[in-house]
């Protein structure tokens, strides 16, 4: 037997029209801003790649990824998330990293449509709202762009020397030595 | 018993329990960033691009029969295994882990590398070639020495060389257990895999590389008996060219790279009477295209690709069952009605689990707590569908795949199958990770919530990319042939899972090891 499953209320076609007008546009000026805001931006200080937008941005998605939990020492935000994507990011050729800088950028933007907010700014209740969104979006092709954003911060998270110790437990080997 | 095209009839004989004093040698000495330094020229009868199962076994059959061997990697001269999937990704895997294949969805698509490449961060998963797909292969090249029968000494001397046995229950872990018991309360098929791990620990660590050098990756059996016959292996360099004179392949050249900061340094080149490539059923024709060769070698170079994809389902248990513990991949089964379709147990890292399960965020909590009841065992099909292989700009590897609906249809049946698997097995509750199909208790319910979804609705996995320079008699539709020589070049012979005929059905590495062995064999004269 298949455990409840939350049923959205139906949209009428008109409202999907509006809808679907209004979302055209807003993804327009969307799509439009990370086009036109994106430049190679010199990496921020202590960065090897990233500039100071993308690592707000990594850092406001591992809190919302990871909040703070009782079986481990440090939530997302305290693990330096952004600097461990800065270094997995250094190591990729040039094209896949530009293409994953360009992806932080879209995503962060990606909220505005809707909240006239860029993602980093959302307070941590709408952050996780809209990581909710994104993993259970209809488009495939957002649900794997935050799916992989997520795994990646999720690799540092797990590993990280102060959360480790949780997983090494588990782990016969020792997670993340 | 089903004697379809992918009938598993023979795919686990009987094995003795090898010794790993045997069986597991040092882990081989290799050259590196350093060695190449300004440049370096080198001189050798074979020049073999790649040090996989492929490429290993070849160059263990030359070097004893006394060729010289100079052994091409990309990856890290020594192993740099650490339990982690950031740093295994950054060392030991191709293109940092990132492969995706385009088409109606995307895949992610796994290959290994360093030396020993993919059964360096494979689960050691051994299934022996099934005999109806030999028989497929050798009726299609028109070649008796690919018979089953003709291949029964190669697959004998590997699986002993690899030490190849049952994963013994000690240390099997609850989570194979429970797809073991489950299958056979069902009648199916199946059970404790064979897997090339003699000195298991049961850490279910193979995917970041065995810790403790109990799992035979041909590191520590293939190469290091080609060394000791006099290869020379060339690690920390990336092949980016087949050097062609007088309509002949005479050699290889490539930048080192540095394993840690990836700096390109000198040019190696390599001087041999024969090339062969064996980067993988990715990398050999990425590095056909990057050669510029793909329009001489025909057609079929780069296209026909399979990569077994599949999904997976996890089971919620009410005991501990901590997945991660035990032989990494231990258990299998298979459903005589569904020929084509192995289902096996996975782990994943505690990320992935809590994504797939969506259990982030808000529900972190609930997460962590809930890791150490899940089980999960993988539907794997050997796919009709097919998709390319081509080169990009900068050298990295553009991949298509296009899904048929009869393998999105197969892959549905293959997860109702593991459901009632694991719910024999004991869990009490289903999840999938596929968008839009929730939790269940019973395996038609999950049936039912799959049956409307697209394929781009699921969490697909790729990790065995082959076909892609397929082995026959016709130039338009192969590239090589029965021997693994080039169709359109001379001294170029391909040996790894690119020439597969057809898709394989089992996990690759004691297949990719035979067809190394057996080309080169042929190539010294000894078959």
């Amino acid at each position: 037997m298949a455990v409840e499953l939350i049923e959205w209320p139906m949209l009428s076609r008109r409202k999907l029209l509006l809808l679907g007008a209004a979302s055209t546009t807003l993804s327009t000026l969307t799509i439009g801003r990370t086009v036109v805001g994106w430049w190679d931006r010199p990496p921020g200080a202590n960065y090897a790649v990233l500039d100071p937008d993308e690592a707000a941005f990594l850092r406001a998605l591992a809190d919302a990824a990871f909040p703070p939990v009782s079986s481990l020492a440090r939530g997302g935000a305290d693990c330096s998330l952004d600097h461990f994507f800065d270094q997995s990011c250094s190591v990729l050729p040039e094209t896949p990293r530009t293409q994953l800088r360009m992806l932080l950028h879209l995503m962060d933007n990606l909220p505005r449509a809707s909240t006239l907010s860029s993602f980093t700014d959302l307070d941590l209740a709408e952050r996780q709202a809209v990581l909710e969104g994104w993993l259970g979006n209809s488009l495939a092709e957002i649900r794997a762009a935050a799916a992989s954003l997520v795994v990646l911060l999720g690799m540092g998270f797990t590993t990280h020397p102060d959360n480790s110790p949780t997983f090494s437990a588990w782990y016969g080997c020792g997670y993340g030595r | 018993m089903s004697h379809g095209p992918h009938s598993y009839d023979n795919i686990v004989p009987d094995y003795p329990v090898p010794d790993p004093a045997e069986v597991i040698r040092p882990e081989v000495a290799a050259d590196g960033f350093a060695e190449v330094g300004h440049g370096r020229l080198l001189e050798a009868d074979v020049v073999i691009v790649g040090s996989g199962p492929g490429g290993s076994a070849a160059a263990r059959v030359l070097a004893e029969a006394g060729r010289s061997v100079v052994v091409v990697e990309e990856g890290p001269a020594r192993s740099r295994f650490r339990r982690n999937h950031a740093h295994t990704s950054r060392y030991h895997m191709q293109e940092g882990g990132g492969m995706i294949a385009r088409g109606r969805t995307l895949m992610p698509i796994a290959a290994g590398r360093g030396v020993g490449g993919g059964t360096l961060v494979n689960s050691a998963l051994s299934f022996q070639t099934p005999d109806s797909v030999l028989a497929d292969w050798s009726e299609r090249c028109g070649d008796a020495l690919w018979k089953p029968a003709a291949m029964r000494p190669v697959f004998d001397d590997i699986t002993r060389i690899v030490g190849v046995g049952i994963t013994p229950e000690v240390v099997a872990g609850e989570n194979n257990k429970i797809v073991a018991r489950g299958a056979k309360k069902l009648g199916h098929t199946g059970g404790l895999a064979p897997r090339n791990t003699p000195g298991c620990s049961g850490c279910g660590a193979c995917n970041f590389g065995c810790p403790t050098q109990g799992k035979a990756s041909t590191n520590l059996t293939f190469l290091p008996r080609a060394v000791a016959a006099g290869a020379l292996i060339q690690a920390e360099t990336r092949v980016h060219e087949i050097i062609v004179e007088g309509g002949r392949a005479v050699g290889v050249r490539g930048h080192a790279v540095h394993p840690d900061t990836r700096e390109l340094g000198g040019i190696l080149e390599v001087r041999a009477k024969e090339v062969v490539v064996a980067a993988g059923g990715i990398g050999t024709p990425r590095l056909l295209w990057q050669a510029g060769l793909a329009e001489r070698l025909g057609p079929a170079t780069g296209v026909g690709l399979h990569v077994h994809p599949g999904s997976a389902v996890f089971g919620i248990c009410d005991h501990r069952v901590e997945m991660w513990r035990g032989a990494t991949q231990g258990a299998y089964f298979h459903v005589d009605s569904m020929p084509g379709m192995l289902p096996h147990t996975f782990q994943a890292p505690p990320e992935v689990c809590l994504l797939t399960t969506g259990m982030l965020g808000a529900r972190l909590e609930e997460g962590m707590a809930m890791l150490p009841y899940l089980c999960g065992c993988i539907v794997m099909i050997s796919d009709k569908s097919t998709g390319t292989v081509r080169a990009t700009a900068d050298g990295r590897a553009d991949i298509t795949y296009e899904w048929l609906d009869s393998d999105v249809q197969r892959v549905k049946d293959g997860m109702k199958v593991v459901a009632e698997v694991l719910l024999a097995g004991g869990a009490r509750e289903l999840l999938a990770p596929v968008h839009g199909v929730g939790r269940h208790t019973t395996a038609e319910s999950l049936a039912t919530a799959l049956a409307d979804r697209s394929i781009r609705d699921f969490t697909l996995y790729a990790a065995h990319p082959m076909s892609t320079c397929r082995m026959g008699t016709d130039p338009e539709t192969s590239v090589v042939g029965p021997d693994g020589r080039a169709h359109g070049l001379d001294g170029l012979v391909l040996a790894d899972s690119s020439i597969f005929p057809t898709s394989l059905g089992v996990n690759p590495q004691i297949t990719t090891m035979a067809v190394g062995t057996r080309i080169a064999q042929r190539m010294v004269g000894l078959a």
